[in-house]
């Protein structure tokens, strides 16, 4: 069975430093891969170049066989991609609601479609299962830059799963949230990979958080594998 | 009484005026009256492109001045006036598109440069090339329309008609705020690095935004040449388009009800203030930068606070509801 | 041969005061992120101030000047940016483009108001025509070429032989490094803003005597300074060589095309670096947007 994501010799230079080098791994469907490394060793630009928000030096990224090197970001989530980032990046000025509803619509019908259909693009159901699913409850309302950290991190993480991805990248989802909410988080991805099949790469620099959740485990150090 | 509650009042008393309102003037405010109905469908536009969008267009004076002038060319021979219609928010559209799709394609600010442009040489155009528009002398005896077979040439009845124009645009853009392109529009703005990584296009967003800002500039135009049933290039300047601009902004940008405000500061203000006729633009300039310095959400944020402030006046300083 | 040499000599003044503008606009983007839409009132205006000195206080020419580049300095430089910049850019880069949308049309309708619609003649540098290998040329556009010359090596000189200097290039090339690095950015950044105010009252006075004074000169005039900066690349060196080939271009329209064709100018430039070389003539790779 070919592997969903395969990354080959991806490299990212700016200027005279090479932010990753030469990195090459792959995964098979429903495993969770942690990347694990020190800070700047090049995890969360790996992400930018999977991903679309930087297009890589060198190097080739394949989803499912089919290349998606330098394609635009929200390209690469409409072929079933998606991510969080290091800092929970939110829709602050919007309810939570919206910022899941937001996070899906794209995904459903046209660009017509969207114009004259239903407001919520269909998702006000799917928005809600979200919202609990991640203990959200009685927050659907508040704006997003009135969450506190560690709703702020679930949020982002729901947001991602909104549109139900293939492969999601996770940039350092537990960081800064208190350990009921790590437990919890980490309970909730277990049970996404178990009944949705979806597949993880997630971004960690304590190793504890991924221990017990990942499959497998890439370490980097200065833009490359060493383990 | 909720704040959301006030602003269906006024939106509705303010309707209520706008229909009965005519008959208490004279000819000229009439013709003033309607001169706004169709400026605040060019500032609806506006606020298209940089309220929702948030792009900075200086052409929008332009878009007004190609469907004034293929209004008057096209009905001028006997073309029936929904074609008019039709061929300025196409024309219009396309080219805002064409301007668009140029300007993102650089990552430095670049559309109000290349809009500038734009206005620049279609303004030259509108004043040289008098084989096609009659260059300063422009074109005269343009008609007004009429609907099965009922002429819409009087004052009222014109003045009817640009209302009803402005009402349908303003349910339209209203329906798109509320739609998932509302919501679109809102992420992009919001963040819009996130906004990409969720599948969400910015690109086609904003220059859906900028050619319907275009479009809605062309439909104005239209309606300005069977107001005044003569067009020639001195209004459509520079001046135009900065004015537009900065009504939108007046009014608040991104808010509905903005661009009414907006125009009826520029457009009917300054006829109750004849006597500072040639004061007023720099007037208006510098109630803009004040404005910018100060209350940047407008004159509409301004009375927002104020309502909030007179209706819960014991509370807890709370956020006004956009 | 004798009009391809006074069309060069033109060509290359006109570029020069071109240059001279979009250099100050360039400097204050690159400073401080500040797009400057009032450049081209920024140019129109000091020329004004300088008529008014000459008529009002009865100053000769020669010494009008003084007080022109001094007002400008004062009020497009410091007043600017303590007043409107500052107060307007703490909400956003949208407000503060606004604000200097907003204070073009200020400076223009002021002028208007002030000193009338008609255009006024302006007195040039230096009077009269030289031969040069027996074909007539206008002293003054010499005197221009020289004039931008010496300022904007003068500027090179300073932004990189001074320590003054180099910081307000780290300043410009990063303003985040430079804060790191311990530069006191927001007073590089009020120096960039009087560079800009001198830089385009040189050129007011430099191209007032071909233009004529008019309030509305800023139009042209802005347009042209954007196109030039946007065309360089929004970096220095770029926005000599916008000005210089939109300076040729602009007189070689102005010699054998009709007055829209001229006009267009701005608008193929523009079109034609977002297609072909989004990033400028001069400008770096990575900035056509993905």
């Amino acid at each position: 069975m070919s592997a969903l994501l395969s990354v080959h010799n991806l490299t990212k230079r700016f200027g005279s430093t090479r932010a990753v080098d030469g990195v090459s791994f792959e995964i098979e469907r429903g495993e969770i891969l942690a990347v694990v490394g020190p800070t700047g060793s090049g995890k969360s630009t790996l992400f930018d170049c999977i991903f679309g928000q930087t297009a890589p030096s060198a190097g080739e990224v394949r989803l499912d066989g089919r290349a998606i090197t330098g394609l635009r970001a929200c390209e690469a989530s409409r072929l079933g991609l998606a991510r969080t980032f290091q800092g929970a990046q939110l829709f602050a000025d919007l309810s939570v609601r919206e910022n899941l509803i937001a996070a899906g619509q794209e995904h459903r019908g046209s660009l017509w479609s969207r114009l004259v259909g239903a407001p919520d693009a269909g998702l006000a159901d799917t928005a809600a299962e979200m919202t609990t699913f991640f203990r959200l409850d009685g927050f659907a309302e508040r704006r997003a830059g009135r969450l506190s950290h560690s709703q702020q991190k679930l949020l982002d993480i729901a947001m991602a799963f909104m549109a139900r991805p293939r492969l999601v990248l996770l940039d350092e989802p537990a960081r800064g949230v208190d350990e009921e909410v790590s437990a919890h988080l980490r309970e909730r991805l277990r049970a996404i990979n178990a009944q949705a099949g979806a597949t993880f790469v997630i971004i960690e620099r304590e190793p504890d958080f991924v221990a017990s959740l990942a499959t497998r485990m890439l370490v980097l150090v200065e833009g490359r594998v060493v383990a | 009484m909720n704040p959301a509650a006030l602003r269906y009042a006024t939106a509705g008393i303010g309707a209520l005026v706008l229909i009965a309102v005519p008959f208490g003037l004279t000819a000229d405010g009439l013709h003033v009256l309607t001169l706004w109905a169709l400026t605040t469908i060019a500032a609806i536009g506006l606020n298209l492109t940089l309220g929702q969008a948030g792009q900075v267009s200086l052409g929008q004076g332009a878009f007004v001045g190609i469907g004034a002038y293929l209004t008057a060319l096209v009905t001028t021979r006997g073309w029936p006036f929904p074609a008019a219609y039709v061929l300025a928010f196409a024309a219009c559209c396309a080219l805002g598109w064409g301007l668009g799709y140029c300007a993102l394609r650089v990552r430095r600010p670049y559309l109000p440069f290349l809009t500038l442009a734009f206005g620049a040489f279609v303004f030259l155009i509108f004043r040289n090339e008098e084989w096609l528009t009659g260059g300063m002398y422009g074109i005269n005896r343009v008609p007004r329309p009429s609907l099965l077979g009922l002429s819409l040439a009087g004052p009222f009845a014109f003045y009817y008609f640009c209302l009803f124009n402005l009402v349908v645009v303003a349910a339209a853009v209203w329906w798109l705020r509320r739609s998932p392109w509302g919501r679109a529009f809102a992420a992009l703005r919001a963040n819009p690095r996130r906004a990409e990584a969720v599948g969400l296009d910015t690109r086609l967003y904003t220059l859906m935004a900028i050619a319907l800002g275009a479009g809605l500039g062309g439909v104005a135009g239209v309606l300005y040449a069977a107001l005044l049933q003569y067009v020639d290039p001195t209004p459509f300047s520079l001046t135009m388009s900065v004015s537009l601009l900065l009504m939108v902004v007046m009014g608040g940008s991104g808010r509905l009800l903005g661009p009414f405000l907006g125009a009826a500061v520029a457009v009917v203000l300054p006829e109750g203030l004849r006597f500072a006729q040639n004061y007023y633009l720099f007037g208006y300039a510098l109630a803009v930068i004040l404005l910018m310095a100060f209350w940047p959400t407008g004159l509409i944020g301004i009375a927002e606070r104020l309502a909030t402030a007179l209706t819960k006046p014991r509370a807890v300083p709370a956020k006004a509801p956009r | 041969m004798a009009d391809v040499l006074q069309l060069f000599v033109a060509g290359l003044a006109t570029g020069a005061i071109y240059a001279l503008a979009a250099i100050g606009f360039t400097l204050l983007w690159q400073t401080s992120q500040t797009v400057n839409f009032a450049q081209g009132e920024f140019v129109m205006l000091p020329a004004f101030i300088v008529l008014l000195a000459m008529n009002v206080l009865g100053l000769p020419f020669l010494a009008a000047i003084v007080p022109g580049i001094a007002a400008a300095v004062l009020v497009l430089g410091f007043l600017f940016k303590q007043a409107v910049v500052a107060a307007a850019s703490r909400h956003g880069a949208l407000p503060l483009a606004i604000a200097t949308i907003a204070l073009g049309l200020l400076l223009k309708e002021g002028v208007r108001d002030v000193a009338g619609a008609d255009v006024q003649p302006f007195p040039p540098l230096a009077a009269g025509s030289v031969s040069i290998g027996g074909v007539s040329v206008p002293v003054h556009s010499l005197i221009a070429i020289a004039a931008a010359v010496a300022a904007v090596a003068a500027l090179q000189a300073f932004l990189d032989r001074t320590p003054l200097g180099r910081s307000i290039q780290a300043t410009a090339h990063n303003p985040a490094v430079a804060r790191v690095l311990g530069i006191p950015v927001e007073r590089m950044i009020r120096y960039a803003f009087l560079i800009n105010a001198a830089l385009a009252a040189l050129a007011s006075i430099l191209i007032t005597p071909v233009y004529l004074a008019g309030f509305s000169n800023g139009e042209w005039l802005g347009l042209c300074t954007f196109v030039a900066a946007l065309a360089g690349g929004l970096n220095l060196r770029g926005a000599i060589v916008g000005g210089v080939v939109l300076g040729f271009m602009d007189n070689l329209a102005a010699a054998y095309l009709s007055a829209t064709y001229r006009g267009v100018l701005p608008l193929v430039i523009l079109v034609a670096i977002a297609l072909f070389r989004p990033q400028g003539l001069l400008g770096r790779g990575e900035e056509t947007a993905a």
